[in-house]
Order: structure tokens, then C-alpha cells, then sequence
């Protein structure tokens, strides 16, 4: 049997990570037109460690909360749904594989946001931090690894202007031969699942923006959703949100289980949430007509995120290579 | 969220398997027309034989009134048995006709009818598009008359599917011209064979004759062929339309991921459309072949979503609509796929392995049953609850 509605508990768990973003990191926080300060980030993720996130998924006695995939991605949709920074599921990864490795305090530190962590990305030789701050802690996917690395192994960090406005790029140069902790397989599932998780989320966001103002703005004297060109755009939008979650939750089932295709489903998930995410995020600006083309509007800031999101672990074209490889149910 | 495999689900799994391996056809099916229909009669036949029929239909008419879960564990095992298509040309009988009596036939008509389809004694089809009327269904004018105990038939209709070999037909005839068009409606079972039903077939663009059309002059249908009351036909065929936009599809939806696994072995060992190596090294059909098997897999995934849904005991809603678009596209996208794969060979109506000849009959998924404009207006006016469009009718 598979099930892929939230049960009792796990809904109440989304409802309450809903219910802190909504009154702490409202979507209005964004100033859409201005780049969004590095403390505001912080701040943010300070909250959700009050929660507990970054210790949802890791068992009590690693000082955790207990909780399993399942949790764990759906929250990830909500963190999606209202653009936190992915530095949240570093902070998660970053616990998790150092309480695998046997280092509990510096776990804890991360779970209890005294520490926090972020992305990295590979650009040729070459590295981008992502929303790097004072992250302790750096969390590379690539290929089939996922690596912890200190903050000492990179070097000096050289400011970007980055495609996302709220959240800050860098570059610099991973010493791949200070690696903290190589991360176990389980481990790399549950970065693709929390990275896919916030892609869903944000596809859902922007499928619920783009039928909102169908309803509300009018031209020729009716709503331009009563016009089939917008009504089968947002009719898409749906398609590929219900799609996206579905698979998705499919994936951290199968991961939760350990079923033999459960590489297979995982991928075929981020290569699913991270297609709809980016197709999503580009019909709702066009749904908002020119609206949607300001820096005013909230649109653009979805449809950078669901680009930035696709490089968090190692961009499409790596996705398919290993769903292509991966053994199927 | 769950998933856990249950010993019942274990037990019934290792069953479906072993019965099927012993009974699966061996012979391939023959692709269209009416030997399609025999071998598709002997198969269904076999199955209600072995107690492998009816698995959705409540155990009071003759099914085993088993739950989602398992009927999808059967369609697994059939998809790997490599059984032949199990939408076929019973479909309708089994999967429209059949839910229609169940929900709205009085007890005759359930008791002569259920067994027969179940058993593939009986072929049924479909009449209810008309050349006036398609996607405006309720448009329809095929005229009946009361005449004391009959009903008396004139019009036509059209894009029968199986008419020509059919026994039995669910008909929907105009029996109040002065009602609003949704209110004047009757559902009635046809008899094929009945004087002054002319059916007659057409060709398709895939070279098959899978559909007719039909003229009906003077037939005589007595009132107690009527599935509901006299007027309220509109009612009785949406529950029919309702159930086929659910999970009726699983099993194609299982076979494509099959299909779609085959496609990923030939690109292997196949070279690709520009000759110059194996195909799954051309990156074009790289992306598309992880596509097609990302897609499919998430076409599983909402199925289980609605079983989810189901099972928490939510009515069918508008939302079939979303998990009957994405799969009729996918398909399509799929054989495309399948037709690119073989380069010039595509140029052959059969191909490799049949790969023309079904990239032309997929150009139906997203029409028959309702065309993807449709689907993507109910999605967005019942589900996403966008505005209607004005609906400029004329004498309706
Ligand atoms: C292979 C096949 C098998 C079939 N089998 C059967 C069967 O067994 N029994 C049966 O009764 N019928 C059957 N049909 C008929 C099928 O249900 C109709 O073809 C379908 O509903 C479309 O109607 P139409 O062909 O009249 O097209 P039309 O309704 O004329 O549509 C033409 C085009 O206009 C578009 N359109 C129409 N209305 C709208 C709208 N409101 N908004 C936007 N676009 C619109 C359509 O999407 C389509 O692209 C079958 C069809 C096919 C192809």
C-alpha cells in the first residue's frame, strides 16, 4: 500500500512549519525590487532552528526530533513555498552528516542554529558558495556525492552579482582535499529530496499566484481566466504541480523504505519538480502580463530561485545522467 | 505517507504472477478490427474463467469488489507478464457499460447484462458523439419517441468505436426537444442488431477501421432498455464519464512504463536517427528518454495520489481531468519518441515493432474522450474554479 497523503501528525507538523513562516517569514519580507540582506536570511533560518527543522529527520538520542523523510520533504515544500534559503536544508545536512560521523556537538551547534551551513556549487574548476554569511559549514552535491566541507577549505570569497536577489553569491575555491565528511548514500537521497522538496513548493506557490490574479484582473470586461489562453496556461500550471508533488512523495517514500528503485524515483523527482519549477515560474510572469516583467513583482523571484535550486545539486544534465543509470522498479 | 507492503498484498501478488505466467496468451494480438475483438474475448473469457475478471466490481454483481491497491498490484504483474493491452476493445463494456448498470440499471437489466460483459459473451460501444455534436456532447439529436412500450429512434451517430462487431450499445437519444439541452436526454441500451440500424464502418488515419458510424431509422428499443428515468440521461452518462477520468487508465499507465523501458534497451543497442552512433549517445534522445521515464514514473505517482485520495474516501473530482491530460500527452510524447528512435525505418506503416503504425493511433488520446481543450477547461474551471467562458449558444 502507498499513500501519499500527509496523515494526522505529519499535517499538523506542516501546519505548524506553515504557520512560523507565515507569521515570521511572510512572502512580504521579500522587497522584490531590492537585493534581500544577508541578516534577513539569518534571521529566518534562526526561527526554524527554534523549531527544530534541522533536526526533524535525525532519530532522539542523535538530538534530533525523530521524525523520517516523509517530514522532513514535506516541510522542504513549505520552506519552497515561501523562499527560505536553502541554507535551511544545508543546516539539515550538514547535522546529519556530522552526527553520522560521530560528532554530536558540532551537530547539535547546527540543529540549535548556533552554527549554520550553505551551498556550494561547481563551476568549472571552480566553486560558488550560496548564501555563504558566516556559514561554518559548506554542502556540496555532485555526481553521486554529497561532501561536508569546513569553511576553512574555501578560499578568500569574490562577491557576485547573483541571479537571485535574496540570497547572496560568491566564488571561490573549494580545497576538495579538506573535505570534512563524504556523505553517505542516504545522505545524498535526502539532498535531492529536500532540494526537490522546496521546487515543488515553489511551483505550487506560483500555480496558487497565477490563479489568484486570473480571477482578479480584467480586461475586455471579464477576468482573464474566463480566457482559455490563461485558463489552460493555469490548467498546465496544476498539471505540473500535482505531478511534481506526487513524485516527489513518492521518492521520500521509497527512500524512507530503502526500495531498490529508490535512486530511480529520486531522481526522476528532481528532474520532474526542477522541469515544472522552471516552467511554473516563467508562465506566471507571462500570466501577469507587464506586471510580471517588474522588479516589483514577486514572479521574478520564483523563477530565479527555481534556477538557483537546479545548481544545488549539480544542474539537470546530471540528473538525467544518473536517472538514466539508475535501475528502475 | 505511508508504504508498507501487507502480507495480503504479498500473497495476492505471488498469485496474479503464477496464473499468469500459466495463462498469458502466446500468440501476439492482432492490432486492430475484429480479430483484435476475438482475441480480446478469448483473453477476457480466460480470465473470468480463472476469477481474474471484474477485480474493481463490487462482488454483489459477479466482481471481487477488490480494493485500488490490489487492482493495481494486478495491473503490475499483467504489465510484467507482457499480457496483451488491457485497454482493449471490451473497454467500454467493462469499464463504462458496466459501471453505468451497476450505479443506475434496475435489477433485470444488471442480471441479463453484468455476467455477459464480464465474460466477453457480449461486445458493448459507445453512441454518444453525433456529427453535431463532440466536445458539445449535450448537443445531441439522434430523436426518440415514445410509442407505448417503445422507444422509437431516429439519427445517427458517429465514431463508434467497435460498433461493427458490437453487441450491445449505451445510447444516449434527445427525448425532449422543448427541454434545456442537458434536460432532454435519455440513456438507453441499444441492441445492435435491431431492425433499421445501419452501421457502417471508417477507416482510420492509422489504417485500422476501430470506429463506424451508425444510422438508426425507425428502431424500436422498449422502455424497459432505459438505464434512469426518461430525461435524466445526462446524469447517468457523466457518472459513466466521471469513472473513466479516475483510475481506469492504470494499466496503460503501467504498460507505458514498460514501453518506455524497451525504448531505453533499443536506444542502447539501436544507432539513433543521424546513424553515427548508438542512440542513447545522441544527447537530444538522452533527454528525452530521461524524461520519458521521469514522466511516467510521475504519471504513477498522481495515480497513487488519486488511490490516496480514494481511499480517504473522496468522490472522483475534476481533478481526473489533471491525471487523464498529463497521461494522454505523455503517451503521445512517448511514441513520438518511440518513431524518432527508429531514423528512417519510421518510414515503414509497422516500423520497428509496431512503432509507426501506434505513433499515428496515439493522434486519438487527445481527443477521443474528451480532447485535451476540454480537459484543460474542466481543470481550470471546476478544479483551479477559474471563471466559464462566455458561452455563445444558439438556440440551446
Ligand atoms: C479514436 C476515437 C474513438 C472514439 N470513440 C468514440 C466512441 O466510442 N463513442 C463516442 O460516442 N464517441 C467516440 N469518439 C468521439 C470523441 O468523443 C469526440 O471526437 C470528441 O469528444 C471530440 O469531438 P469532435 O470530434 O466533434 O471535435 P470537436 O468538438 O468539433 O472539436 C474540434 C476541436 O475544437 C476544440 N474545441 C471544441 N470545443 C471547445 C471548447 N469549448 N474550448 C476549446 N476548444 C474546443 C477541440 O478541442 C478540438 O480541438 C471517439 C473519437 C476518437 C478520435
Amino acid at each position: 500500500m502507498i499513500h501519499l497523503l500527509p496523515d494526522a501528525d505529519q499535517q499538523q507538523v506542516v501546519d505548524a512549519l506553515a504557520g512560523l513562516l507565515q507569521d515570521r517569514a511572510p512572502l512580504e519580507r521579500l522587497k522584490a525590487s531590492e537585493r534581500f540582506p544577508d541578516t534577513a536570511n539569518a534571521e529566518v533560518l534562526g526561527e526554524l532552528a527554534g523549531m527544530g527543522i534541522y533536526g526533524l529527520a535525525l532519530p532522539e538520542d542523535a538530538g534530533g526530533v525523530g521524525y523520517g523523510p516523509a517530514e522532513e520533504t514535506l516541510c522542504a515544500i513549505e520552506m519552497g513555498r515561501f523562499l527560505v534559503t536553502p541554507s535551511a536544508a544545508a543546516a539539515t545536512l550538514a547535522a546529519a552528516m556530522l552526527a553520522d560521523a560521530g560528532r554530536g556537538d558540532e551537530a547539535a551547534a547546527l540543529i540549535g542554529g548556533s552554527a549554520t551551513a550553505c551551498f556550494a556549487s561547481m563551476k568549472g574548476k571552480r566553486h560558488y558558495l550560496v548564501d555563504a554569511r558566516d556559514a561554518a559549514l559548506i554542502v556540496l552535491v555532485q555526481g553521486d556525492h554529497i561532501t561536508l566541507y569546513p569553511r576553512a577549505a574555501a578560499g578568500s570569497l569574490q562577491p557576485v552579482e547573483g541571479l537571485d536577489w535574496t540570497i547572496s553569491l560568491h566564488q571561490t575555491t573549494l580545497d576538495t582535499a579538506q573535505a570534512a565528511v563524504q556523505g553517505s548514500p542516504a545522505r545524498l537521497r535526502q539532498a535531492l529530496l529536500l532540494i526537490a522538496g522546496m521546487q515543488v513548493g515553489l511551483t505550487e506557490a506560483v500555480c496558487a499566484m497565477a490563479v489568484d490574479y486570473a480571477k482578479i484582473r480584467e480586461q475586455f470586461g471579464q477576468p482573464i481566466g474566463a480566457f482559455q489562453a490563461i485558463k489552460h496556461k493555469c490548467a498546465d500550471l496544476a498539471v505540473a504541480a500535482e505531478t511534481a508533488r506526487a513524485q516527489l512523495l513518492l521518492a521520500a517514500l521509497a527512500g524512507a523504505a530503502d526500495l531498490p528503485e529508490a535512486d530511480f524515483l529520486i531522481r526522476a523527482a528532481t528532474l520532474v519538480a526542477t522541469e515544472a519549477a522552471q516552467a511554473s515560474t516563467r508562465e506566471n510572469i507571462q500570466i501577469h502580463g507587464g506586471i510580471g516583467y517588474t522588479a516589483e513583482s514577486r514572479a521574478h523571484l520564483f523563477l530565479k530561485r527555481a534556477h538557483l535550486n537546479e545548481w544545488l545539486f549539480g544542474g539537470l544534465w546530471a540528473q538525467r545522467e544518473a536517472l538514466l543509470r539508475a535501475k528502475a522498479a | 505517507m505511508e508504504l508498507r507492503t501487507t502480507q495480503e498484498e504479498r500473497l495476492f501478488r505471488e498469485k496474479a504472477r503464477t496464473w499468469l505466467e500459466e495463462n498469458v496468451p502466446k500468440e501476439p494480438r492482432p492490432p486492430h478490427g475484429r480479430e483484435a475483438n476475438d482475441h480480446d474475448r478469448a483473453w477476457q473469457r480466460r480470465q473470468f474463467d480463472g476469477g481474474w475478471a471484474g477485480l474493481s466490481w463490487p462482488k454483489e454483481y459477479g466482481g471481487r469488489g477488490l480494493p485500488l491497491d490490489l487492482q493495481l498490484i494486478w495491473f503490475e504483474e499483467y504489465a510484467r507478464a507482457e499480457a496483451p493491452e488491457a485497454t482493449n476493445t471490451l473497454y467500454v463494456g467493462l469499464n463504462h457499460a458496466a459501471p453505468t448498470l451497476i450505479a443506475s440499471g434496475t435489477p433485470e437489466q444488471q442480471a441479463f447484462h453484468l455476467e455477459k460483459i464480464l465474460s466477453a459473451e457480449n461486445v458493448w460501444c459507445q453512441g454518444f458523439s453525433e456529427p453535431g455534436a463532440g466536445s458539445d456532447l449535450a448537443a445531441l439529436r439522434t430523436r426518440a419517441e415514445i410509442d407505448g412500450d417503445d422507444l422509437v429512434v431516429n439519427g445517427s451517430k458517429i465514431w463508434t468505436s467497435n460498433g461493427h462487431y458490437s453487441h450491445y450499445q449505451e445510447l444516449l437519444v434527445r427525448t425532449d426537444p422543448d427541454a434545456p439541452k442537458h434536460k432532454g436526454i435519455t440513456w438507453v441500451i441499444g441492441q445492435m442488431d435491431l431492425p433499421g440500424v445501419d452501421i457502417r464502418p471508417i477507416r482510420n488515419m492509422a489504417g485500422g477501421d476501430h470506429f463506424c458510424e451508425v444510422f438508426y431509422n425507425d428502431v424500436r428499443i422498449p422502455l424497459s432498455s432505459v438505464v434512469g428515468k426518461v430525461n435524466d440521461g445526462w446524469r447517468v452518462a457523466m457518472s459513466t464519464l466521471g469513472f473513466e477520468r479516475g483510475t481506469a487508465s492504470m494499466a496503460h499507465q503501467i504498460e507505458l512504463t514498460q514501453f518506455v523501458e524497451n525504448l531505453i534497451d533499443y536506444a542502447r543497442d539501436n544507432p539513433g536517427p543521424d546513424g553515427r552512433r548508438m542512440a542513447i549517445e545522441d544527447d537530444t534522445i538522452r533527454s528525452r528518454l530521461a524524461a520519458a521515464r521521469a514522466e511516467t514514473s510521475a504519471l504513477k505517482a498522481i495515480t497513487l495520489l488519486s488511490i490516496s485520495r480514494a481511499r480517504r474516501g473522496d468522490a472522483p473530482g475534476p481533478e481526473g481531468s489533471i491525471t487523464r491530460l498529463f497521461h494522454t500527452e505523455l503517451m503521445q510524447r512517448v511514441h513520438r519518441l518511440a518513431y524518432d528512435l527508429t531514423g528512417s525505418g519510421g518510414l515503414e506503416m509497422e516500423g520497428h515493432r509496431g512503432w509507426s503504425r501506434q505513433y499515428l493511433e496515439q493522434m486519438r488520446q487527445t481527443i477521443a474522450g474528451g480532447t485535451s481543450e476540454i480537459q484543460r477547461n474542466i481543470i481550470g474551471e471546476r478544479h483551479l474554479g477559474l471563471p466559464r467562458q462566455p458561452v455563445i449558444a444558439k438556440g440551446a
